[in-house]
């Protein structure tokens, strides 16, 4: 038996003598659990990144003009749900607790209460994102920089970007007269905005040169091009 | 050199990173304990055994720089033990559906210990029918309960090789023992 034991021990010492094996550096571990370690992070903050633009766009949603818009509420949800942000929600939790498996050291941190954790952090994060304005800018930018980005994230700006349907928003250009003045909506296109039975909410809300504003009205084809009769203004 | 016997797992691994020739102390302390461990869990693929062996002992020989002393040497070589064999029978599309409890390795003194039984279960018989109630346990158990009752590993340890937490390996242990005391408890008469 210890002859058998030594014909395997020799077998292998053999092998690693004439196949040259060497033992991998340790930097090359310490790097891979580095970039594990990265990853997680990483993907912590895109989860906490979409979820902020998740909150961001459902808070920033006007989800009483969908009798204007489209009539149905479950049609409204389905187009402006932002599948695309919940999906890449998903994505990276799935990374994130992927990777976290991969260090060396997670498997000793998984718990209910490493979760509650981090739930708790991805919470605090996306409320930063939010309360700092960032989700707001990044949606924007998104908006104007990512091609596609539109048809997949509707948001605010399509609402009310339906003048035929009575939906009209933009910065105010210019105060005409005290029942007319000039918008240019999101899509830098200008419009020549009448009041009609105007209603401000709130009331004590004042149209200002360089203020944005969303307002309910309609289209009057007859007035001429894009000319915009408002029943009601409201801050953007 | 005449000491060498003396050394712990750690130091070894630091003067086989020196010299590989210490490396082979490492060989002949696991390879028979690691032999038995792959026969068990991969439900006795006796002539690719030693393939497995050789194929472990050269990637935990790659990845000496990988050994966290904080570690129990076993604990880190048993998980890539694991590992390898897992993965070869991957390879070769042979999933066992239960593993290889033989009679003489099972503890039965830790069984009797975790399960407070109140009867031995020394006696052959009563051993060869504890063991076929082993061997029914939920596949997901079996793992910790080979760990356990065979390799004799504590929880610190099982939670290592399987790098599962430690309170999941002692609720899959909890429910494991559950299951094995009902059994045992239901055929009392197996078990005088």
């Amino acid at each position: 038996m210890p002859e058998e034991k030594d014909k395997i021990k020799d077998k292998i010492l053999n092998k690693i003598e004439n196949d040259k094996i060497s033992p991998t550096p340790r930097w090359c571990f310490v790097c891979k659990n580095y970039a594990s370690w990265f990853v997680v992070i990483l993907s912590g903050l895109i989860i906490s990144l979409s979820l902020s633009l998740m909150i961001f766009l459902f808070i920033s949603h006007d989800w009483d003009v969908y009798q204007l818009e489209s009539g149905y509420l479950a049609r409204h949800i389905l187009v402006y749900t932002p599948f695309i942000w919940i999906l890449i929600f998903l994505l990276f939790i799935l990374l994130a607790s992927f990777w976290f498996n991969k260090t060396k050291e997670g498997y000793k941190f998984v718990s209910f209460k490493t979760l509650i954790v981090s739930v708790l952090l991805v919470i605090i994060l996306s409320s930063a994102i939010i309360i700092t304005g960032v989700s707001s800018q990044l949606n924007d930018k998104f908006r104007s920089d990512v091609l596609g980005y539109k048809t997949f994230v509707r948001d605010k700006c399509d609402i009310w970007d339906e003048p035929e349907k009575g939906l009209l928003s933009g910065k105010v250009l210019e105060i005409v007269s005290d029942e007319e003045f000039i918008l240019n909506d999101f899509n830098n296109n200008s419009w020549q905005v009448r009041e009609e039975n105007i209603k401000i909410i709130p009331p004590e809300f004042i149209v200002e040169k360089g203020g944005n504003i969303k307002m309910i009205g309609r289209l009057c084809s007859s007035c001429g091009n894009n000319i915009f009769i408002v029943n009601t203004i409201k801050p953007w | 050199m005449e000491n060498i016997l003396e050394k712990s797992d750690p130091e070894l691994v630091e003067l086989s990173l020196k010299n590989k020739e210490f490396y082979g102390f490492l060989i002949q302390k696991y390879q028979d304990k690691l032999k038995r461990y792959i026969l068990r869990i991969s439900g006795g693929v006796y002539n690719d055994a030693d393939d497995i062996l050789q194929d472990v002992f050269i990637k935990v020989y790659k990845n000496l720089n990988d050994y966290d002393p904080e570690l129990k040497f076993s604990s880190w070589i048993y998980r890539i033990t694991h590992n390898e064999t897992i993965s070869f029978l991957r390879k070769v599309n042979r999933k066992p559906t239960t593993y290889n409890f033989e009679i003489d390795a099972v503890k039965v003194k830790t069984i009797e210990e975790d399960l407070t039984l109140d009867q031995k279960l020394d006696n052959l018989k009563v051993k060869e029918n504890l063991l076929r109630i082993i061997s029914n346990l939920d596949k997901k158990y079996q793992d910790v309960v080979l760990l356990r009752y065979t390799e004799d590993k504590d929880y610190q340890e099982i939670s290592d090789i399987l790098k599962k937490p430690q309170g999941t390996v002692a609720t899959l242990l909890r429910q494991a023992k559950g299951q094995l005391k009902e059994e045992i408890t239901k055929n009392r008469h197996l078990f005088p």
